[in-house]
């Protein structure tokens, strides 16, 4: 373990090089588009309402967090990693471990990074406080949780990652889904099935209404979820060598 | 007490293996050692197993039958405790990051301090010639910094042990020179080097011992004294006549023990069958360009090895 938490500063730095400056001009253009459409929502907000605010908001995490998860997405990349790391004395479990640990850290920059993008929209409709509270309460639920769906997704198939990041994105819709279409049962199975973002959100509301405990005992499926991207994601770490010895 | 380091570094016991998929053996009953300090070649054609014995050498995967030890211990735990020095064949680099940054990065994963990477980063890049290219994305560069780069990473650290798997190809003589150059320095410092290649000259140079595959079985192996103690070869080179007269003589030859080393050429062992040879292509109204002697070389153990499992597979 302490071998492995020494891997970290040098894991996010070279997270940063490899995958933040390779999508920069993506990170760059989803935070200026953020900015700007919550400043304009920002204009219109009357007396602090910042629901419509705080919605963009998340979404802005959800694309802000995807990619990046593109070198664990990407077949080619992780099998270059992987590559890199056989050469030299470290045990498969201990890279992974710190590459979890360094992408977390990422995905936490991400989040302070997109509220800050926020933060002029939020000042004007005069939410700042929200603002936070999402931030610092809530907001970087999906964040990490898109993160580690990824590296947990079917033993890190592209496919796979794919389909837990729609997973992600239908459970913080379903919500939604309730009001506006007559569903019916399905509501039940679906919050159910897609239990994390709507767990997250719950446990917004119910933080924001009933307080913090009552906040976090809503947050269990949400756990539970993400126990088990951790545990495939750290599975990765098993199958890789195999994978590495059919395609060096 | 002091710890002892078994002589063998590499110790390949008639090892079998086959892929999930194939029908074939990858790798039958191969026995191949590799001594501390010593560089081993192998040589062999596309297919032989070559990539297959790395596998099994790095702990990637497990032979079927036979053992593969590494330092006296399992390939993957000695991988791990120590690290190999790799180059695989088709070469993996991150596109995003500088060559400086990536350097860095793997020797913070090699376990070195801030100093020692730093002075390794240095020493490194000045003996493979990168050091001007330190600040250049990796994306950007070409084909042979690209390998010179993974000549780092792979060193990075100080390996015991390194396996380069096809490291020339497709290098500019620079960069070609500058493997070379690598290769003696570690043999120099007593690491153990395996080396694969299809450029038989180099091997012959850099090598103590090569070992020969085809089809997943070891053909033969012979060592760089062994190389040298074997008497001259005669080799008749013939001229560009027509294809079916060139067809003709050269079946001559072969059915003369000669051994053919290109489309044109069939060399000997014994000049007599050399001049004998030369003669009868002449009589058919094949050109003869020349007749030249020769030292025994890899060139030739390897075309005659191969030749000989031909002529045994055809009966």
């Amino acid at each position: 373990m302490v071998r492995a938490l020494r891997l970290v500063p040098g894991l996010f730095r070279f997270t940063g090089e490899d995958v933040i400056r390779g999508r920069c001009r993506f990170f760059g253009l989803t935070l200026g588009t953020l900015g700007v459409l919550e400043l304009l929502l920002g204009v219109r907000a009357v007396g602090g309402e910042t629901e419509g605010l705080g919605v963009l908001l998340m979404l802005g995490f959800w694309f802000v967090a995807g990619p990046l998860c593109r070198s664990w997405v990407d077949e080619d990349i992780r099998l270059g990693h992987a590559a890199l790391w056989l050469q030299k004395p470290v045990r498969p479990l201990e890279f992974y471990f710190a590459r979890v640990v360094a992408l977390v850290g990422w995905a936490l920059c991400a989040a302070l990074a997109v509220g800050l993008s926020a933060l002029p929209g939020f000042v004007l409709a005069g939410g700042v406080s929200q603002l936070a509270e999402l931030i610092f309460g809530a907001g970087w639920i999906p964040t990490i949780l898109v993160v580690l769906s990824f590296l947990g997704s079917t033993l890190g198939a592209r496919n796979g990652a794919l389909f837990a990041y729609a997973v992600l994105i239908a459970g913080f819709a379903l919500p939604g889904l309730g009001d506006s279409l007559p569903v019916g049962v399905a509501q039940g199975a679906l919050e159910v099935v897609l239990p994390p973002a709507n767990a997250g959100l719950a446990a917004m509301g119910s933080m924001h209404d009933q307080g913090i405990l009552e906040g976090v005992a809503r947050l269990w499926p949400l756990l539970i979820y993400t126990a088990a991207c951790v545990v495939l994601g750290l599975a990765l770490a098993v199958r890789v060598p195999s994978r590495l010895a059919q395609s060096l | 007490m002091t710890e002892q380091r078994p002589e063998l570094m590499v110790d390949v016991q008639r090892v079998r293996f086959r892929y999930r998929s194939a029908k074939e053996w990858a790798l039958d009953g191969v026995s191949i050692q590799a001594k501390r300090g010593a560089v081993l070649g192998i040589v062999g054609p596309n297919g032989s197993g070559k990539t297959t014995l790395y596998r099994l050498i790095l702990g990637l995967t497990r032979p079927n039958s036979g053992s593969v030890a590494v330092a006296g211990t399992a390939p993957a735990a000695y991988r791990a405790a120590r690290g190999i020095g790799y180059l695989a064949e088709q070469v993996r680099l991150p596109g995003n990051v500088r060559v400086g940054e990536f350097a860095d990065f793997m020797g913070r994963l090699a376990g070195l301090g801030k100093t020692d990477r730093e002075r390794a980063v240095e020493r490194l890049m000045a003996f493979l010639c990168i050091a001007d290219r330190s600040g250049q994305m990796i994306g950007a560069l070409s084909h042979g910094y690209r390998q010179r780069v993974a000549l780092l990473a792979a060193l990075l650290g100080q390996p015991e042990l390194l396996l380069f798997d096809e490291p020339a190809n497709g290098l500019d003589p620079e960069s070609v020179g500058i493997l070379r150059s690598l290769l003696r320095g570690l043999k120099q410092q007593g690491r153990t080097v395996i080396v694969s290649s299809h450029n038989l000259l180099e091997l012959e140079r850099i090598c103590d011992e090569v070992v020969i595959l085809r089809q997943g079985k070891l053909l033969g192996r012979c060592s760089r004294s062994e190389l040298l103690a074997q008497p001259d070869i005669w080799v008749v080179q013939l001229g560009h006549a027509s294809m079916s007269a060139s067809a003709e003589a050269i079946g001559l030859g072969l059915g003369s023990d000669g051994v053919r080393l290109a489309a044109d050429e069939v060399v000997f062992v014994d000049e007599l069958a050399a001049q004998e040879f030369a003669a009868q292509s002449r009589a058919m109204g094949q050109v003869v360009e020349t007749v030249d002697r020769r030292p025994f070389d890899l060139e030739y153990l390897f075309h005659s090895l191969l030749q000989d499992t031909e002529t045994e597979a055809t009966g």
